[in-house]
């Protein structure tokens, strides 16, 4: 019963194709988007998290999500690294100064727990992320 | 006395009626094989494809039909209007719907004709109101970097592989090179890696 409407392939016989050559397949769901979109974070190097609203959601559930951030050097304000998959934590050469970026869901928010450390100067700096909500949940 | 007007097909019958007929029985016997003929003859000209009045058996229309079976090979064009529907039943639940303006497949026990909300997209396998994730690269890359040129900073994933030709591990540590993107490509992949980008992306 499960495996029942549409399993479309290319070039592969569908009645022995292996899953991985299948496109669609009524067994598999598909990633469907719920939301998507860009946004910057300002953060300072005050040795505290930020936890910040990246999106309200009204889905109910925790959803899974994609979401990607700049580093930016506290001290000079360059950019470290460009889109960066979250969540992740890293650090300057001799550790001077750590970065982390940690999203997450909850049941009716995607929200960013982002922080740097260990800085030597008093700035404050400004990461653009982006970010996209799926409907299919995080289970 | 014979009748001047017999067809070809008919031609011979008088001949050969019982001979216990007498004239006019014959010649009402002839007029009932000759409607008889002229109605064989269009059933002839309708299964040569030839129209009979408004019925052609090459574009047949069928008010209302119920097939015991059918062959789908054998449709091959059609367009649904507004209101018609198809659906396909799995034994048990209604899973997809084909619509003039939606494709949905549900998933196992869920009716796929119910009402769409924002607390139930989750329970379909696809769904064309939504938009979904379309693969534009998926394979190995060595050198450490691949250009895209998508002209957005894409959503992708990357792993460490130990081979290009019989991977045994996909992994990404924190101690591994991370990788970034740009709206042209993504830099500072492992060497070797194996990398997936969707066409599906910002601008940040």
């Amino acid at each position: 019963m499960s495996n029942y409407g549409f399993i479309w392939t290319d070039g592969t016989d569908i009645s022995d194709a292996e899953l991985k050559n299948i496109i669609i397949s009524s067994e598999h769901p598909c990633l469907k988007f719920a939301e998507s979109g860009t946004g910057s974070v300002t953060y300072t190097h005050d040795g505290r998290y930020q936890d910040v609203l990246i999106k309200a959601h009204n889905l109910g559930y925790e959803p899974m999500f994609y979401f990607a951030t700049q580093w930016l050097d506290i001290n000079t304000n360059n950019l470290v690294t460009n889109y960066r998959r979250g969540p992740f934590t890293d650090s300057l050469s001799g550790r001077s100064i750590y970065f982390t970026a940690n999203a997450y869901s909850t049941t009716t928010q995607l929200r960013l727990s982002i922080g740097s450390f260990t800085g030597s100067g008093a700035k404050s700096v400004t990461a653009k992320y982006m970010y996209l909500i799926y409907y299919d949940p995080d289970l | 006395m014979k009748p001047i007007l017999l067809t070809k097909e008919l031609s011979g019958i008088w001949d050969n009626m019982p001979k216990g007929l007498n004239i006019i029985e014959r010649a009402k016997l002839t007029r009932r094989l000759q409607v008889n003929q002229r109605r064989l003859n269009k059933l002839d000209e309708l299964f040569a494809g030839q129209p009979v009045g408004t019925a052609k058996f090459l574009d047949l229309s069928i008010t209302l039909a119920k097939i015991a079976g059918v062959s789908a090979d054998k449709i091959t064009t059609g367009t649904l209007s507004v209101g018609e529907q198809i659906i396909i039943n799995d034994g048990t639940t209604d899973r997809v719907l084909i619509s003039r303006d939606d494709i949905r497949i549900s998933k196992p026990g869920v009716d796929v004709k119910k009402n769409i909300t924002e607390t139930n997209k989750k329970d379909f396998i696809l769904l064309s109101l939504t938009e979904l994730h379309k693969m534009r690269f998926a394979g190995f890359v060595t050198g450490g970097s691949y250009t895209h040129n998508l002209g957005k900073v894409p959503v992708y994933f990357a792993w460490k592989v130990d081979s290009v030709v019989t991977p045994t591990k996909f992994s990404l540590l924190a101690t591994d090179s991370i990788p970034k993107a740009t709206s042209t490509k993504i830099i500072d992949l492992p060497n070797p890696a194996y990398l997936i980008i969707f066409n599906e992306g910002f601008n940040p």
